[in-house]
């Protein structure tokens, strides 16, 4: 299988005035052709500024200052505002969250997807409409309502045409970023099926941000752990339930409930994540950890494949093997 | 919307008669008596008696208010105590020279303000920026009499580039110019005001519309716009501008009844023979008809406008429904 997505060893920071903030340190993943990866993580460690990096709409004082991140086995770093724009939506596109203000509040919806259509291809106003049509049709809103305005739709509603919208130019590349979570359960539940379905239909290779596990363990081939800037864990869904290995994750899970087997107190994670000025030199989670050992305060753990496919930055991992 | 719009009628009518209530009571209290400039002491006690019978300033203050009422309701704003002529012609021959010096000014100062405040909110920290936004507030609040009066010395009395005052050089008029003279020279007459008005008016759109960009800029659907691969340009004004106009346009509608109000400085210093210098002067002459016809018609203005710009409203911002 092709890998479409492979990112390398990126560092992205954020100057701010009291110094640079380090967002995202040494993250290195492959996405393959067909393939949802899930990212997922505490607020504020990084996964949306992951999505921002790779969409390169990021604000002015961010800047990526290591690493590479190949698109379609192009690297798309050193790319120019213009190139960029031409592979935005086309190549990579994004599912931005209904509760955010994504779309206008002063056009049509149907206009907004319509407007993202004839940027990037030479077709008549009244085909991009047909597309749109088709779209909402398999996104389950009927099509009637393009002539809407955004507050006129229910929150669903809003998510469903802003999937629409995503997929509008037919990219290859999606990332959703926390797509379900200002809705309810039961709507969140059919709009996670229908992103699943989709993605297989079309093909597409997806990033799935969420802080919620079980959406991404639903919805995903392959699970990426990240933790205070660091990607710590990736493996296939399956391996890192049944075996998680790095300490934040296994704790991560232990704090989510589960609806089978026993009932068991859930065990949240102590401490708070470090402040990213002035990150800890060795291991981010070292100073939460309960297996941390002289080296995780002075060593930075190597992201290493462990198993197949099982990638680990953990001291105590590598020592196991 | 009908009803809404009957609503709004039905309170702007409610509004006026309050004002013009106001306006009535406010010269009545007024410490003098108009008719003390026609009348002299050499005259007779009967003379005088007829002259204020003419005026009908003989009659209680409460008939005097109906009677006032009666006459607004019927259009007629009577006559002007000193020149003797029908107020209203007097309001819209001066209104009308107003709406060519302020209404113009106001617009060009909207166009130029929102323009460049466009632009530097786009380009944030940049140092074209920082110059419009100190150039702005430095006009903002600079002192009317005093960048008038700076002009007409400079550029009218130093120079000799314009006229020292007035709308028109009334010899060149008495030889019936061609059209062409005369707009030629209203032009050179209307510039100097012209450029006062709006070098002191285009900061304040400047800034707001500069910091209602800057707001915008911030919401999300910015972002999307950016990752749909959109051409900056269109972001900038098919996204942005549109939606940081929206709080524009209410002070687009004020300045413009402010505009009909009359720049009573800028008219007073460059001797402009509009709306603005005829109140002051008539308060002073307490020509009673004059100042409330003209206070009547300016209230009109801006209840219009504010009318206008909530209609506006409703067709600019879709979440608006009345």
């Amino acid at each position: 299988m092709d890998s479409v997505l492979e990112i390398k060893n990126l560092q992205m920071s954020y100057d701010t005035s009291e110094g640079p903030v380090s967002a995202l340190d040494n993250v290195s993943f492959t996405i393959m052709a067909g393939e949802a990866m899930g990212l997922v993580g505490e607020s504020g460690c990084g996964k949306t500024s992951l999505g921002m990096c790779i969409m390169k709409l990021l604000p002015g004082n961010a800047k990526i200052t290591h690493g590479e991140i190949f698109f379609n086995g192009e690297d798309i770093v050193p790319k120019t505002e213009d190139e960029m724009r031409k592979i935005r939506w086309k190549g990579i596109s994004m599912i931005f969250q209904a509760a955010m203000n994504a779309l206008n509040p002063v056009y049509k919806v149907g206009d907004q997807i319509i407007e993202a259509i004839m940027a990037h291809d030479t077709i008549k106003k009244k085909e991009a409409k047909e597309k749109v049509s088709d779209l909402y049709k398999l996104v389950g809103i009927d099509p009637k309502r393009m002539e809407n305005y955004p507050h006129e739709y229910s929150g669903g509603m809003r998510q469903r045409a802003i999937i629409a919208m995503a997929l509008a130019c037919d990219p290859k590349f999606i990332i959703a970023d926390e797509p379900t979570t200002a809705l309810d359960v039961i709507v969140q539940d059919e709009i996670i099926d229908e992103i699943k379905i989709i993605q297989k239909k079309l093909n597409m290779i997806m990033m799935y941000i969420s802080h919620d596990i079980s959406v991404i363990a639903e919805t995903c081939d392959k699970i990426g752990v990240m933790y205070a800037g660091n990607l710590i864990e990736y493996a296939n869904t399956l391996a890192l339930f049944d075996n998680p290995l790095h300490p934040y994750t296994i704790a991560l899970m232990s704090s989510f409930p589960s609806i089978e087997g026993l009932k068991t107190k859930l065990n949240p994670v102590p401490g708070e994540p470090p402040n990213l000025l002035n990150p800890p030199k060795g291991c981010r989670f070292y100073p939460r950890c309960s297996y941390t050992r002289e080296i995780c305060k002075n060593e930075r753990p190597e992201f290493v494949e462990i198993e197949t496919d099982h990638f680990l930055a953990c001291h105590r991992g590598i020592s196991w093997k | 919307m009908g009803k809404y719009i009957i609503g709004r009628i039905v309170q702007i009518i409610i509004t006026f008669f309050i004002v013009i209530s106001i306006i009535f009571l406010m010269f009545r209290v007024m410490p003098s008596d108009p008719s003390s400039f026609l009348l002299t002491p050499s005259m007779t006690a009967e003379a005088k008696q007829t002259i204020r019978k003419q005026f009908g300033l003989d009659e209680p203050i409460a008939v005097q208010y109906v009677i006032y009422l009666k006459n607004f309701i019927h259009g007629d704003f009577g006559n002007s105590f000193y020149s003797g002529r029908p107020v209203m012609s007097i309001i819209m021959e001066k209104m009308l020279n107003t709406i060519f010096l302020s209404t113009t000014a106001v617009i060009l100062s909207y166009l130029i303000g929102i323009f460049i405040g466009k632009a530097i909110a786009w380009k944030r920290g940049s140092k074209a920026e920082k110059f419009f936004v100190i150039l702005g507030l430095w006009f903002y609040t600079t002192f009317t009499p005093w960048l008038g009066i700076m002009f007409l010395w400079i550029f009218a009395f130093k120079l000799k580039w314009f006229p020292l005052g007035g709308m028109i050089t009334p010899e060149k008029w008495i030889f019936d110019p061609s059209l062409f003279e005369k707009i030629c020279d209203l032009g050179h007459h209307l510039i100097l005001p012209l450029i006062t008005y709006v070098v002191l008016w285009f900061g304040s759109y400047l800034l707001l519309m500069r910091n209602s960009m800057l707001e915008t800029l911030k919401e999300d659907y910015i972002l999307t716009a950016r990752a749909k691969g959109l051409k900056e340009k269109v972001i900038k004004n098919r996204h942005a501008a549109r939606n940081a106009m929206l709080p524009i346009v209410t002070a687009f509608a004020i300045s413009i009844s402010f505009s009909i109000a009359g720049a009573v400085l800028i008219e007073t210093i460059f001797s402009w023979p509009g709306i603005g210098r005829t109140i002051v002067e008539a308060t002073l002459r307490q020509d009673y008809p004059l100042v409330q016809g003209a206070f009547a018609v300016i209230t009109m203005v801006v209840l219009l406008a504010n009318f206008a710009a909530d209609i506006a409203y409703s067709y600019l911002d879709p979440r608006i429904t009345y």
